[in-house]
């Protein structure tokens, strides 16, 4: 199971894999939002180049609780309806009332985000996970 | 299946758990070249392959997270429920909360299926391994000592009992404990938290020298994190390399190249390269056995994990080292050591939860350090009732922080916004913030007990525990307390304070759980003699935390290990006089 997860994930960097729960349309935007949450700039890659909205997919596929599932589902429909532009202040509105579904995207977000190659090297420039020959400090 | 050992001989000793207790048992015994039988209920881990601790979060197929069919109980969970935590008809394996936010997957094999172990009765967060090296294997290794404000409470302040050994008993053995297994620190000199025989400390951030100058004119102490990890190396132990600082050191449970102290690298495997330890795993232990004749313990049944088939191990004396509440049990199922009828009483751990997070405005924005490249942080040690009397509680707390840059930027899920301007701040703030939270003492009552529950049965059929046990008044009031002075010292230190958590977690959650079978010189008011000798059955010996008469507030394992060296030194020079 494990073992063709990965050989999934490795073959999806050369021909993108449908996703595994979200529609293609879903997957589309779950990508834009989850880029809003945690965009390019000029320090370093944002969400979408970090495979945020994949690695949410992936989770959700083999998630065995009905309600994250729902939560996403009915979550995502509003934004589909709307325009790009329109999108932001839906997404204000939705930070500012606390709506459960955007703390659930903003969670899920900031957490594979900042989990992943550009989240950790690029952004965040982590310096660890080296061996030293002593600690540093003061 | 583990291969079938001798249980035709007559052991010198069985010793029961390969933790800290039942590891430090087994070295010490064969070091007097004691023949020892040591008998484990978990598995044999290959803790080369267990043990992840450079392997990045985006090289897991979860960042960390388990896979489908595994479940880790939410922190909430045990604010609502009471025991039995998972369900018996789950379907999925049911873990504890431990490591659940930084990698339950790197634990999952070490601790317990809660559906194969139950246990009933109040709320309590019981953390157990079960394999080789126990809880060791994850622990957090914030190794301290003892003092005689602990040892002496009772005279000091007029509750409980004072323990029937003194600082100056022990101290010879930390010692012992500090060069054989190495610890990490600095020397401060106080009298209530006595240093160690240190190696090579870890370095303070900027955050953490100002907090430690800050405290320092309040009279009280930030000092290095005192780690039990061996930072210089120790010459003696092919099986462990020196700490070299690599970061995210806690999050993936286990230290691979053991700097951190583990109990197979650190005890086990040494002592079985003497010859004279034999080890069994897979083996739980559901009875001491003991002659109606003479009283005395003639061994051991145990029953096979994988087979479920049982058996008998002979023995001249047996040392229990299950952990504090699994040794008890085994007492209480084996209905022996009893007779002051304070077996299962006295139960005492540590309250946690108050904490407060702050932010250094001017390290807001700076370049980026590496500040989570050792094994641990700070510590402040308890200040509360030394000279002073506090009006509102008895006894103190200390407490454990970090602070700086981690591989997970703290605080991105609470910073408010989206878009680049929450990506900045987070950037930015990363490393400009400090935290910390406390451990507290909890006092032991009589009415604070385990029992059998008479009905429940573990996944092999053995009775499992029921808990009486619920914080009192002090421990509530202390808690205010903690999330009060924790305010006041990052103030006091020109740290903004950004969130104070006043929540107490649920009992348990310390993984520090202590007594149940105390130490005293009288066999009415207590369970074993200041040598964790039974009172009743003279060659049975309890060696782990269940002896400890009151908690302190420091982390106990240190004292486990230093007070189970003394106690085996004790026996094994007992039984060359012939007198056990
Ligand atoms: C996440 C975490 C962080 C911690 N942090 C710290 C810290 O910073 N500082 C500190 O001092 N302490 C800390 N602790 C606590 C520390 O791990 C324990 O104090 C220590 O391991 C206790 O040693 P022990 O030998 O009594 O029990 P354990 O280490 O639990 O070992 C007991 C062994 O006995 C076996 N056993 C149980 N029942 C039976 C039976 N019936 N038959 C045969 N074998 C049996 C178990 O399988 C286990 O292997 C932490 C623990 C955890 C889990
Ligand atoms: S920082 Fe030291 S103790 Fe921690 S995992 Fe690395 S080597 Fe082990």
């Amino acid at each position: 199971m494990e073992r063709r997860e990965l050989l999934q994930i490795a073959l999806g960097a050369a021909a993108p894999a449908p996703a595994r729960f979200f529609t293609a349309e879903e997957l589309r935007l779950v990508e834009d939002l989850t880029e809003m949450i945690i965009p390019a700039d000029g320090h370093s890659g944002g969400a979408r180049a970090a495979g945020v909205a994949r690695y949410i997919d992936r989770r959700l596929a083999e998630e065995a609780e009905p309600e994250p599932k729902r939560l996403w589902r009915e979550g995502l429909k509003p934004y589909l309806r709307v325009t790009a532009e329109e999108r932001l202040a839906l997404l204000t509105r939705a930070e500012n009332n606390q709506e459960a579904f955007f703390k659930e995207l903003k969670a899920r977000t900031v957490f594979a985000y900042y989990t992943s190659k550009i989240g950790i090297h690029d952004d965040m420039e982590y310096k660890g996970n080296v061996y030293l020959k002593d600690f540093v400090g003061y | 299946m583990p291969s079938e050992v001798d249980l035709k001989t007559v052991y010198d000793a069985i010793v029961v758990g390969s933790g800290a207790a039942g590891g430090m048992a087994a070295h010490v015994l064969t070091s007097h070249g004691l023949k020892v039988l040591l008998l484990e209920a978990g598995k044999k881990l290959n803790i080369n392959k267990e043990l992840r601790s450079m392997e990045w979060p985006y090289d897991h197929p979860r960042r960390g997270g388990l896979p489908p069919g595994h479940a880790a109980l939410s922190f909430n969970e045990y604010n609502f429920r009471t025991p039995p935590y998972a369900k018996p008809d789950d379907p999925r394996r049911v873990y504890s909360y431990v490591l659940s936010g930084s990698g339950a997957d790197y634990s999952r094999n070490i601790v317990v299926d809660e559906r194969d172990h139950p246990y009933t009765g109040t709320k309590y967060a019981w953390v157990r391994a079960r394999c080789l090296g126990g809880k060791t294997n994850i622990w957090g290794r914030l190794a301290l000592r003892l003092s005689d404000y602990d040892f002496k409470a009772k005279t000091h302040d007029g509750y409980g009992e004072d323990w029937p050994i003194s600082y100056a008993d022990l101290a010879p053995y930390y010692d012992k404990v500090d060069l054989y297994l190495g610890i990490s620190g600095q020397k401060e000199n106080l009298p209530h938290l006595p240093d160690s025989l240190f190696q090579r400390p870890v370095k303070l951030t900027a955050a953490e020298v100002r907090l430690r100058q800050s405290l320092q004119r309040m009279g009280r102490v930030l000092t290095p994190y005192r780690a039990g990890v061996t930072t210089g190396g120790l010459k003696h132990n092919r099986y462990r390399s020196r700490c070299f600082g690599r970061g995210a050191c806690s999050r993936r449970g286990g230290c691979d190249i053991h700097a951190a102290f583990d109990s197979p690298t650190g005890l086990i495997f040494p002592a079985l390269d003497t010859g004279h330890l034999t080890l069994r795993t897979d083996a739980i232990v559901h009875q001491v056995l003991v002659d109606n004749r003479t009283g005395r313990a003639r061994g051991v049944a145990f029953i096979d994990s994988q087979t479920g088939k049982t058996y008998e191990a002979k023995a001249r004396t047996v040392v229990l080292g299950a952990s504090t509440l699994e040794s008890t049990r085994l007492m209480l199922l084996s209905k022996i050591a009893n007779s002051s009828g304070h077996l299962g009483h006295n139960f005492c751990e540590h309250v946690m939860g108050p904490s407060v997070t702050g932010i250094v405005k001017e390290l807001i924005g700076k370049p980026r350090t590496l500040d989570d490249g050792k094994p641990g942080s700070f510590y402040v040690p308890r200040f509360r009732n030394l000279k002073e009397r506090h009006p509102r509680f008895l006894r103190g707390y200390g407490f454990e922080g970090d602070s700086g840059t981690q591989m997970f930027p703290q605080r991105a899920l609470d910073t408010p916004g989206f878009g680049a301007a929450y990506k900045k701040r987070v950037r930015q703030e990363a490393g400009a913030f400090i935290s910390m939270g406390a451990f507290g003492e909890v006092l032991p009552r009589y009415e604070s007990y385990v029992d059998l529950d008479p009905v429940v049965k573990d996944r092999w059929g053995i009775p499992v525990l029921r808990f009486h046990y619920q914080f009192s008044d002090n421990e509530k009031r202390m808690a205010e307390d903690m999330a009060d002075t924790a305010r006041e010292m990052f103030e006091a230190a020109g740290i903004e304070v950004v969130a104070v958590d006043r929540q107490v977690l649920t009992e348990g959650w310390s993984i520090h759980e202590l007594g149940t079978a105390r130490m005293g010189s009288g066999a009415k008011t207590s369970v074993l003699s200041p040598f964790q000798q039974s009172h009743d059955v003279k060659n049975l010996f309890v060696v782990d935390g269940s002896s400890h008469v009151s908690a302190s507030c420091q982390n106990p394992t240190w004292t486990i290990m230093a007070l189970c060296w003394r106690s085996c030194d004790y026996l094994a020079e007992q039984l060359r006089r012939g007198e056990l």
